[in-house]
């Protein structure tokens, strides 16, 4: 059952992601595919920050693992983090501008391990929604944060005590930060 | 040991019940829980009302339910709800669950705004529900977006939606996503309509059907229920073939014997249908378990269940046991008890109930049957046994309990608001406090000096050695007791085995079952005891009480050799033996319990638990 609807849903997102007006496209989602081609129950993801909100100009990666129940079981999204040594020498070259960004600072991701807290991945989560959808609903996630449940205290503390322009600004130190260049 | 040496009669209840005409308030006291409105037994938790020294010990009066039973009771209380709201009873489970069970506080909301109290069910209260049976449909032009499947003309796909909205699913998708769920709602992102449980009933009911034409759950069900009694009125004919009708032989029994033993055969004689039909009932119990709608009730009973304070589901594996809490009795009245921890923390008293499936557990502390020693005893000591080993270190590293009940909870993902699935309790995962608290800041991240009691080595090292000791014996009774309660569940086969061989009835065999129940009650009582004399300060009750365990442990290891030695083929032969003993057995064990409820009433015993 997993493989028939997986395949089904790549053949949507390669016809979607091509279209200017899909879903996909219009919400920032760049990539969606599986990992290897042989193997549809890994996928990876590349997305761009929301126009207008202060994720902007980063651009993320994320790492999909399909569960063999789906999609009985949510899949598990991850923003990719790098290595604190990596992550360093990014904050030490030069500051590109279309790289991709090795951190994730949102009060509802965990600033180390890039895992996620949201409730339609979890407690909410029911087989109608799909690899695509979830994705787009986490970059929905990005402008609309939830600070009564948050993964990343110092971030949640801010939108919280109503500093949005704190906020704001430290997002997108952290962004410029640890953005590399793409070799 | 039988359940009916527990058990009063209706009459003593009620002649008891005058004497303590108060009510307990533990939890939400319910309009629709009326103790007299079932017929269940009242039990007590030990059989004496005092110890052998006339010192009165406390017990609490409960009811052993089965699961029809309390399903009566929930059916009765959503009856009595809608009694009021008149809604529909589905419509009230539904609301009934959303609150919590709590009866008041739905009334309450309810009356106040029913528009409000519906919506934040997901319920539409103008709404005019489609009849259950209508929401099946059957279509050869479908697909079903969740698994990709698609209906054709000679083989159409049979889909179902929930009655507010048309969300329309395959049955097979809907039935996996409903599987483990107890609030039910349509399987759409967006729409989050509510499931009633007769549209559940009908969903079950067409998938139940499509297995029955496949020819499998129907004759799988067919086949169990024949087997089981088959089982069951095997046994009659077995015996009647071997050694002629039962009935006769008992009354031969009765001439040749004194009334005394006659009296003892028929009671084996009703445990063992007892036991027969007890197996019938899990079967029935697993049967639950197949259909959709069968498991989502039983779910929701459990849920209902847990959510009382008065009580208890039977805490033995797969066991549909439950226990009904009804009052303390006159004793614990007139020392002052009010509440259930006070009963086991302060009175030092332990409620062992049985259920009907004869599990005997702690009804305070829902852990195995603790005889002789009070639960803060037992918690100190099992938290102590598992200091150092793996599972408790993966506990301590991976869980915390909850600051109200105490619940291990495991954090697997997700922030750190958290909810206690047993208590609902909200609190901070970082600092443990209330979660009401960190309305506007956190203040769990400023860290917080912890003063260092520097260890005394010396002393330290004491602690272990006496722990160690009594760890030892204990430790070693409880292998012991795992080595025969596995020899315990091999015994009805050897049992057969030795009627083959020797001739002899059913009833002639039961000694040599009785003496390993026996067996197993005594090691476990001593098995505990040190666990007890651990925490107890040396005094002049510390000797008596080590005097009774040791003469338990000489009984209990002259029986466990006798029944090691004497091969079964023999038993026959030893079987004055084997009653002198497990009398003498059960008498110590009788002795050694009565002085440790002695000691505890007095003010002379000294327990020492580490905070």
């Amino acid at each position: 059952m997993s493989e028939k609807r997986l395949l089904k849903e790549l053949r949507t997102i390669s016809k979607e992601l091509v279209q200017e007006d899909s879903s996909l496209a219009l919400n920032g989602v760049l990539v969606l595919e599986p990992v290897s081609e042989g193997d549809l129950f890994e996928w990876r993801a590349r997305i761009r920050g929301p126009e207008g909100s202060c994720y902007a100009n980063g651009i993320w990666d994320l790492h999909i693992t399909v569960p063999s129940n789906y999609p009985t079981a949510p899949p598990t999204f991850r923003f990719v983090m790098s290595s604190e040594r990596n992550a360093r020498l990014a904050s030490d070259s030069p500051t590109a501008t279309r790289g991709r960004c090795l951190r994730m600072p949102h009060p509802n991701v965990n600033f180390e391990t890039g895992e996620i807290c949201l409730d339609i991945l979890q407690q909410m989560w029911t087989p109608a929604w799909s690899l695509s959808s979830s994705v787009v609903a986490i970059v929905m996630l990005l402008d609309s944060p939830e600070p009564l449940s948050p993964l990343n205290i110092d971030l949640a503390n801010l939108l919280k005590s109503g500093d949005q322009k704190g906020y704001d600004d430290l997002v997108k130190y952290y962004i410029e930060r640890f953005t590399i260049a793409e070799s | 040991m039988s359940g009916s040496e527990f058990s009063f009669s209706e009459e003593g209840y009620s002649s008891f019940d005058e004497d303590d005409g108060y009510q307990l308030s533990i939890g939400d006291t319910d309009v629709a829980f009326d103790p007299d409105a079932s017929q269940v037994e009242v039990k007590y938790s030990y059989p004496d009302a005092t110890t052998s020294t006339k010192v009165p010990i406390n017990r609490i009066k409960y009811q052993a339910l089965s699961y029809d039973d309390v399903d009566a009771l929930l059916t009765e209380k959503i009856k009595s709800v809608n009694g009021i709201l008149q809604v529909g009873d589905d419509e009230s489970m539904v609301l009934l669950q959303k609150f919590n069970w709590k009866v008041e506080r739905l009334l309450e909301k309810f009356l106040d705004n029913p528009i409000r109290t519906y919506d934040s069910v997901g319920l539409n209260y103008n709404a005019v529900r489609v009849q259950p049976e209508k929401l099946i449909v059957v279509d050869p032009h479908f697909f079903c977006p969740i698994c990709c499947s698609e209906g054709s003309e000679e083989n159409p796909l049979t889909t179902f939606h929930s009655g507010g909205c048309d969300h329309r699913y395959c049955v097979n998708c809907y039935a996996t996503f409903l599987k483990e769920k107890t609030t039910l709602t349509c399987m759409d992102t967006e729409c989050h309509s509510v499931i009633l449980p007769s549209e559940l009933k009908s969903l079950s009911d067409c998938i139940l059907n499509a297995e029955s034409v496949l020819g499998d759950a129907s004759n799988g069900l067919a086949a169990s229920k024949t087997e089981a009694s088959a089982d069951f009125y095997g046994y009659a004919s077995d015996s009647a073939t071997t050694r002629g009708n039962d009935y006769s032989d008992d009354e031969d029994a009765a001439e040749l014997d004194s009334d005394g033993e006659e009296i003892e055969e028929q009671r084996y004689l009703v445990e063992y249908r007892k036991r027969k039909l007890e197996k019938a009932v899990q079967d029935k119990e697993k049967q639950r378990n197949k259909s959709l709608y069968s498991r989502y009730r039983s779910k929701i009973m459990k849920d209902h269940v847990s959510q009382q304070a008065d009580f208890r589901l039977c805490p033995a594996l797969d066991c549909p046991g439950i226990v009904r809490f009804i009052d303390f009795d006159s004793n614990s009245a007139s020392s002052g008890i009010t509440g259930l921890e006070q009963f086991a923390n302060q009175h030092r008293s332990f409620p062992i109930v049985e259920c009907s499936y004869n599990h005997f557990f702690c009804f305070y502390c829902s852990k195995d049957n603790h005889v002789p020693i009070p639960c803060p005893i037992v918690k100190a000591w099992i938290k102590k046994c598992k200091d150092d080993s793996e599972t408790a270190n993966w506990i301590d590293n991976n869980t915390k309990p909850c600051p109200q009940c105490d619940t291990n909870i495991e954090k697997n993902g997700g922030c750190n608001h958290m909810t206690c699935k047993t208590c609902c309790h909200e609190f901070c995962w970082i600092c443990m406090g209330l979660w009401k608290d960190h309305k506007d800041f956190y203040k769990c991240n400023r860290y917080q000096e912890v003063k260092d009691d520097s260890p005394q080595k010396e002393n330290s090292r004491r602690y272990l050695e006496k722990y160690l000791f009594y760890y030892n014996r204990f430790a070693a009774h409880q292998t012991s007791f795992k080595k025969d309660r596995e020899f315990c569940s091999k015994l009805d086969f050897l049992i057969q085995k030795v009627q083959k061989r020797n001739k002899v009835s059913w009833i002639e065999t039961q000694f040599y079952e009785e003496a390993v129940r026996i067996l197993l009650k005594g090691r476990h009582t001593l098995m505990w005891s040190y666990a007890f004399l651990y925490y107890v300060e040396p005094c002049r009750l510390k000797h008596l009480i080590e005097d009774s365990q040791f003469e338990l442990s000489k009984a209990v290891e002259s029986l466990s050799k006798l029944i090691e030695t004497v091969k079964p083929e023999n038993i026959i032969k030893y079987r004055q033996r084997f009653i002198k003993e497990s009398g003498l057995l059960k008498s110590h064990k009788y002795a050694l319990v009565d002085i440790c409820l002695d000691a505890l009433a007095s003010d002379e015993l000294l327990i020492s638990i580490p905070t």
